[in-house]
């Protein structure tokens, strides 16, 4: 992933698996829930995701569990995983305070 | 037949779109994602995920699909999507430049070789590996012949500059599929289409 910007889907991913391992269907409702509803991922987007974070090495195979005769495959962060998602939240946070601090005493906008 | 055997049937049709390996890896967990968001008596796939799952799936067979752990296969692929794209570029500009001996039929045929070498190394295909070796290497052979006549020839000296900077992009490309990093890629066949 190097020093790109990371997209939302990206971060919301790994963000929902911060708190420990997810199946897909988990992923997708949390990811609905971290963006107050804003994010609707499909089981397409999300695979294909999955998919790129696994070759990547940020995400792994947790375990799986047949529930209702389903398959569901759980998937946790890596290490690597975890580290970038850290610098990319760090990144973010700070690009966030400067427009903040900026934008206060020019509109008077409260934080 | 149940509502949810109707819909199910038809969420597979979709996933057919698929890549057999992945289809085989994540088939059964797609589809357990797939009833679990839909709606009661639900028959048929939404609009807007079956356009997500056809989407995806296409991208998935034709995207490059070699992972960013693997720099040096990574970015040969790239270059050789790239020298397809320029071979595109010089489609309309190279045969009408006089003293030019590119034709159409042959931009057309190493755009399908770039293209379709650079596919199947994304896929860790080893003969694809060294057709592209070859096939850099016949270049290598034409690209001195061109320069060795350059004074001889009547084509404009920027027609050589140009084969010149595009065998660099084509030989980096042979020098990073050739590194010791990018052996195992092509061991491990990766699971791909």
């Amino acid at each position: 992933m190097g020093k790109r910007t990371m997209q939302e889907a990206t971060f919301l991913i790994l963000t929902a698996l911060a708190a420990g391992s997810q199946h897909g269907y988990g992923i997708i409702t949390d990811v609905r829930a971290i963006s107050a509803g804003r994010v609707q991922m499909k089981a397409g987007t999300l695979y294909s995701a999955l998919e790129r974070l696994r070759a990547d090495k940020l995400i792994e195979v947790d375990r799986e569990e047949i529930v209702d005769s389903r398959l569901r495959r759980y998937y946790r962060l890596t290490p690597a995983g975890g580290d970038l998602l850290a610098a990319e939240a760090a990144r973010l946070q700070a690009n966030a305070h400067v427009a903040m601090s900026r934008l206060k005493p020019a509109t008077g906008i409260a934080t | 037949m149940s509502e949810s055997a109707a819909l199910e049937r038809r969420y597979r049709r979709l996933l057919a779109c698929y890549p057999r390996a992945f289809r085989h890896e994540h088939e059964q967990e797609i589809l357990s994602v797939l009833m679990a968001g839909a709606g009661d008596g639900q028959q048929w796939p939404r609009p807007g995920e079956a356009a997500d799952l056809i989407t995806n799936a296409i991208w998935m067979r034709l995207r490059p699909g070699v992972p960013r752990s693997q720099p040096t296969v990574f970015w040969a692929v790239r270059l050789m999507y790239l020298c397809a794209a320029l071979q595109l570029l010089g489609a309309p500009v190279l045969p009408a430049t006089p003293g030019s001996n590119a034709y159409p039929l042959d931009i057309g045929i190493g755009w399908g070789v770039f293209a379709l070498l650079a596919w199947a190394n994304g896929r860790g295909r080893n003969w694809a590996r060294v057709l592209f070796v070859v096939w850099v290497a016949c270049h290598t052979v034409a690209l001195f012949y061109d320069v060795a006549h350059v004074s001889a020839s009547s084509a404009p000296v920027w027609t050589v500059i140009a084969s010149v900077v595009f065998w660099l992009v084509e030989f980096s490309a042979v020098v990073l599929i050739l590194s010791k990093q990018s052996g195992p890629y092509y061991r491990h066949k990766p699971a791909q289409s």
